[in-house]
């Protein structure tokens, strides 16, 4: 049975699907993209998604809500012909459409890994897709998130080496405005470390205007910002993105940022980075080792404690620089030898100063040494805010739990 | 140094039962403790096939399964298997186990009573009052008859508490009447004050106290600690909630004020039925 790993960009305008053999014709993909748009028809309960979508608003058939995404995070509800309906429920309407033209290319045990990537992961975004998964279930074996700067980080590492041997660009022109995501290699370190700069650029907002000599006005425009953006810097190739760069209006533009650099459309970038990425979930090749990713949603510090393993004092480490912040959460069963604190070290990985953070467990009931057990919950909220959560379990039926709890918030 | 020890086997879902101290033990640190905790009580019949299985399938140690298994096969010593246990959860340190293993080579000699009130003691620790109070009970008359006031005393001391911690503040207040009439000690003397305090308006107390022929700085000391105790609960946990509890009551929120109260009772039911339990 041929296996698969799929790539899901879930984008406020287009959603877009890759999925990608894992057998023998390993770079065999294919992509789909569907614009994010459901349409309810008026006074009956069905619903069209994407172009359909598009064509019954148009045709007068049905009602679009606007901003769905959005309104879903924000927890909102979305008013169609007076009813209100949970916005959660309607993306997860749009991703179950969306997802049987999948099904109908490939079977779902076929499919084995399975990566959404959005714009950027919160704890909303994290929550939705949560909801996401749960509900639709039979995704894949393994389902992960990413931001779309990780899909381009993805995206460029499998490239020929020759694209980046120097910065690259992913120029993002949509509405409202241009963002760029710079992405730069240090190649001192082992593993050697890539980051990821997000720059937004709200005075390059999205030409809408489309009046006669448009096409120059924007060139000019642009060229005279990507000027700016180039000058003294060292970038091997530029991937553009977005329907801003629709309407072949690019031209000074292009002869400037082609010179000595390759320049990409980057179209489906984000949906076969996410495929990528889940394919190295799989079946990491060898690029995992030496290549390391530090981007927003990764943790910049080691968290761990000393603590008694096997009868030997130890460091034993909680959570990993570098693990993605909302992957990051483990439990662990502990005896307190005395005294009601527990002490965690952090240690951030851009080599400053070890952090000791001591967790005072408040009105633990006095037992004797060894006569605790606690559990001890760890996950992060966002990658720089971390959760520990412990729990009194008392110790058998010598010393019944206090029922207490404490919860501390720490940043890293 | 580190103040913590990662657990590396689970919880039984069946417990080990401890007949001789109505114990049921769920975890390898538990049994540890207990074995740590009198060494000197420990007899051949806790080297047992049942414990072995126990320690095989229910904390999933099956290497020291077997190694107790085969401990039993060959008819090894207590120190030997108990050892087998400490060493194979990492347990002890050196130091420690030196303390241990003398402590078992005194096991044989130990004199009954001595280990009746031992296992008393550690049911009292365990909070198992009743148990604590039977076992204690069982051996009143022969320590009496002993001569030895000190050990005499200490039982009726440690009666006296399991009695508080049932809340028969009548009974604790005799036991620990007589264990100071018997080992004259003061912190029978104390511990006797302290109840009469806390059963005892302030006047009732003073009342006692001049009666009684109590001496100033003791019975100031009793009232100090009295005021101190209630300072405490008033900054506790508990005082809190219930602050919290009765706030929703005086707000007009009776719905969650009964229910927030009913959780709260049946948590203290369910401690005190725990600690009132008989096996």
């Amino acid at each position: 049975m041929e296996e698969y790993v799929i790539g899901y960009d879930l984008d406020s305008t287009m959603s877009q699907i890759t999925w990608r053999s894992l057998g023998e014709e390993r770079d065999k993909q294919e992509t789909y993209a569907v614009p994010f748009l459901l349409c309810k028809k008026y006074q009956v309960n069905q619903w069209s998604y994407g172009e359909a979508a598009r064509a019954d608003k148009i045709a007068g058939k049905g009602t679009v809500p606007e901003h769905l995404l959005e309104k879903a995070l924000k927890g909102e509800k979305v008013l169609l012909e007076g009813e209100a309906y949970d916005g959660t429920e309607l993306v997860l309407l749009f991703v179950k459409k969306t997802l049987e033209l999948l099904w109908q290319k490939i079977r779902k045990e076929q499919a084995v890994a399975f990566m959404f990537t959005v714009e950027r992961l919160d704890k909303d975004m994290v929550k939705l897709l949560n909801r996401i998964v749960l509900e639709i279930g039979e995704m894949g074996r393994d389902v992960y998130y990413q931001s779309h700067q990780e899909s381009f980080y993805q995206y460029v590492i499998h490239q020929p080496q020759e694209i980046w041997t120097k910065d690259v660009l992913a120029l993002e022109y949509r509405a409202p405005y241009l963002k760029i995501y710079h992405m730069k290699l240090n190649k001192g370190t082992t593993p050697m470390v890539a980051f990821i700069e997000n720059k937004e650029f709200p005075q390059m907002n999205l030409c809408t205007l489309k009046e006669e000599g448009w096409q120059e006005r924007e060139d000019q425009r642009f060229y005279e910002f990507m000027e700016e953006i180039l000058k003294g810097s060292f970038i091997s190739s530029i991937y553009l993105i977005g329907d801003g760069f629709q309407g072949n209006w690019m031209k000074k533009t292009l002869d400037l940022i082609c010179h000595r650099r390759r320049v990409f459309m980057g179209k489906n970038l984000y949906a076969i980075g996410a495929s990528m990425a889940a394919r190295e979930k799989v079946r990491p090749d060898e690029l995992v080792d030496k290549y390391i990713f530090l981007g927003k949603d990764r943790l910049k510090a080691n968290v761990g404690m000393n603590l008694y393993i096997q009868g030997e004092e130890s460091y034993y480490p909680l959570a990993d620089g570098g693990q993605n912040w909302y992957e990051t959460k483990k439990e662990w069963d502990l005896i307190l030898e005395e005294g009601e604190a527990v002490s965690l070290m952090i240690t951030p990985l851009n080599g400053k100063e070890v952090r000791n953070v001591n967790i005072i467990l408040r009105g633990l009931p006095k037992r004797p040494k060894r006569a605790t057990r606690i559990k001890m919950h760890l996950a992060f909220e966002t990658e720089q805010k971390m959760i520990i959560q412990i729990e009194d379990l008392g110790f058998g039926e010598m010393f019944p739990s206090s029922g207490m709890r404490w919860t501390e918030e720490i940043e890293i | 140094m580190s103040n913590v020890r990662l657990c590396l086997h689970k919880l039984a879902k069946n417990p080990y039962y401890i007949e001789e101290i109505h114990l049921s033990i769920y975890s390898i640190e538990e049994l540890c403790f207990y074995l740590c905790k009198n060494p000197e009580l420990l007899r051949e019949d806790i080297m047992d096939e049942d414990l072995s299985s126990f320690i095989e399938t229910e904390l999933g140690m099956e290497d020291l399964g077997k190694e107790l298994r085969e401990i039993l096969e060959k008819r090894g010593s207590l120190t030997e298997f108990v050892g087998a246990i400490l060493k194979g959860a990492f347990y002890l340190n050196d130091r420690e186990w030196n303390k241990v293993q003398n402590m078992l080579g005194q096991s044989p000699h130990i004199e009954y009573r001595l280990r009746k009130k031992r296992k008393g003691d550690f049911l009292l620790e365990s909070q198992k009052y009743t148990l604590a109070i039977e076992g204690y009970s069982s051996i009143l008359q022969e320590a009496e008859e002993s001569g030895d006031r000190q050990f005499y005393g200490d039982i009726l001391h440690n009666m006296g508490v399991a009695y508080a911690k049932t809340f028969d503040f009548p009974k604790a207040k005799e036991k620990f009447r007589q264990a100071y009439e018997a080992n004259g000690s003061l912190e029978s003397l104390d511990h006797y004050l302290t109840v009469v305090r806390l059963i005892s308006t302030k006047e009732e107390y003073e009342e006692f106290v001049r009666t009684k022929g109590v001496d100033k700085e003791t019975a100031n000391f009793i009232g100090e600690k009295y005021g101190k105790c209630l300072e405490d609960y008033e900054k506790s946990d508990v005082k809190r909630r219930i602050d919290r509890i009765r706030e929703k009551k005086e707000k007009g929120n009776f719905t969650e004020y009964f229910e927030d109260m009913d959780e709260l009772l049946e948590e203290w039911k369910e401690q005190y039925r725990k600690s009132m339990k008989k096996s």
